[in-house]
């Protein structure tokens, strides 16, 4: 199967059956992958930061960096493709953070916040998570079948 | 035992670093140091003559006219911007490898290495620091005691991990018990030995436990954030993941929010694309 990758600040949508969508070195940032079974088109985007109002112009040029922007352009993408929003199934990676009490490095966290409210807000739940915790991971969406797997280093593949 | 000696003792083996960026980094240390003493010693080097003009003349820096000569080049880039591109090109000679013992893929310390690099000059300019390009060579070769110690660090592979996944110990203190000195110790006797400027070799040694910003020099805590908030993101975080420790109260010392950081990150970001593309790394790859 073909590999197609999703870099950081970065989305895809695809409606091939032979490739593989994958996005590496998910730390604090969120891998979110939504698939339609009936239509078999799959889409993921790997976002760095909760926040466009950081900086409007940035987002513009890359949306696919922050959540407010980049989760509802990715939606849209897939329903070029023929997603459907009451068929997507929705599997979210990653949010992890470092070692810190402080609260100052939570990234991870805001991210996942983010993506809740923008979620809940347009009636779209979570059917499979794997967030959290002090480790980095890799996402998997085979477009053929919509099978979802996470890899974890030292770690076998798990199926979401 | 610890494994400290024999470790210490494979220190010649490494590759050296190339001469003509460590004569040019001593120059720069002189901050009103003439270009035509650093052209002097770089027209010398005809491979890094040739990488330097086709970089230059690479689209990405819309030059108008055709770059032909090293002058050209240093008037165009400055001496600073010079010194960072050849500091960037003598580290992925070094950092190509992949390194098993820390999990880390091929070439990814050395895209860490620049993202930390970037996103220093990130945080040098919200700390308002005047511009110093020893931060930018310290925050690339932080992680150069990695190099050598990956092998000691693979054949305790197992032993680190578990003391990092099951006693909520941070990979340096994991690394440090299990094979009696840590990467950032045997990076800065490594800098010593390459006779890198003393600024650089504390860097090195110290960035991972910067005590405070007032003890410390400002240098060695941003190359620290640095660090963190690139493991933080995945950027070359390896096997032992987000395993590492901020410095504690140094992000209120500096007056930081949280969004200060995300800022930060979102401008380190954007100018890492634009070095790989520089440096004719794909954009979508591994981080």
């Amino acid at each position: 199967m073909r590999q197609r990758i999703v870099g950081i600040a970065d989305m895809q949508v695809s409606a091939e059956d032979s490739e593989v969508l994958v996005t590496y070195s998910l730390g604090s940032c969120i891998g979110l992958a939504i698939y339609d079974p009936q239509a078999r088109v799959g889409g993921m985007l790997h976002y760095m930061l909760p926040d466009s109002s950081l900086d409007p112009s940035k987002a513009q040029e890359k949306p696919g960096m922050f959540a407010d922007t980049g989760i509802p352009l990715l939606f849209q993408a897939a329903y070029t493709m023929g997603l459907q929003k009451r068929r997507a199934r929705v599997i979210v990676v990653g949010g992890a953070q470092i070692l810190d009490d402080s609260g100052y490095f939570n990234i991870g966290k805001r991210n996942y916040a983010m993506l809740r409210k923008i979620l809940w807000r347009n009636n779209v739940l979570i059917d499979s998570e794997d967030v959290g915790g002090n480790v980095n991971r890799t996402l998997y969406l085979e477009v053929g079948t919509g099978r979802a797997w996470v890899k974890t280093p030292g770690q076998e593949m798990r199926e979401l | 035992m610890s494994l400290a000696d024999p470790i210490l003792e494979a220190m010649d083996k490494v590759k050296p670093f190339p001469q003509v960026v460590l004569k040019t980094l001593k120059l720069l240390e002189d901050p009103d140091v003439p270009a035509s003493r650093l052209l002097e010693v770089i027209q010398y080097d005809p491979v890094v003559t040739l990488r330097l003009l086709q970089v230059c003349n690479s689209a990405l820096f819309g030059f108008r006219r055709k770059v032909e000569s090293l002058q050209q080049a240093l008037v165009l880039l400055g001496n600073q911007g010079m010194v960072r591109l050849l500091v960037t090109f003598g580290a992925l000679e070094l950092m190509r490898d992949p390194l098993p013992g820390y999990g880390l893929e091929r070439e990814e310390l050395w895209h860490h290495s620049v993202a930390c690099a970037t996103l220093s000059q990130a945080l040098l300019r919200e700390v308002k620091h005047p511009e110093d390009p020893m931060v930018f060579t310290g925050a690339l070769l932080h992680d150069v005691g990695k190099i050598l110690l990956n092998e000691y660090a693979g054949k305790k592979y197992g032993e680190i991990s578990i003391m990092v996944a099951e006693q909520q110990r941070s990979a340096l203190e994991a690394e440090r018990e299990v094979l009696g000195i840590d990467h950032a110790q045997l990076g800065g006797l490594l800098g010593e030995r390459w006779n890198l400027p003393c600024s650089i070799v504390t860097m090195i040694a110290r960035h991972h436990e910067p005590v405070h910003p007032r003890q410390d020099p400002m240098a060695v805590c941003l190359v620290h954030l640095a660090n963190i908030m690139c493991v933080q993101m995945g950027i070359g975080a390896g096997a032992r993941g987000l395993a590492s420790r901020p410095a504690p109260d140094l992000l209120r010392e500096l007056g930081w929010s949280p969004r200060t950081m995300d800022a930060c990150i979102s401008a380190g970001w954007c100018e890492l694309e634009r070095v790989r593309a520089l440096m004719g790394l794909p954009q979508n790859g591994r981080a």
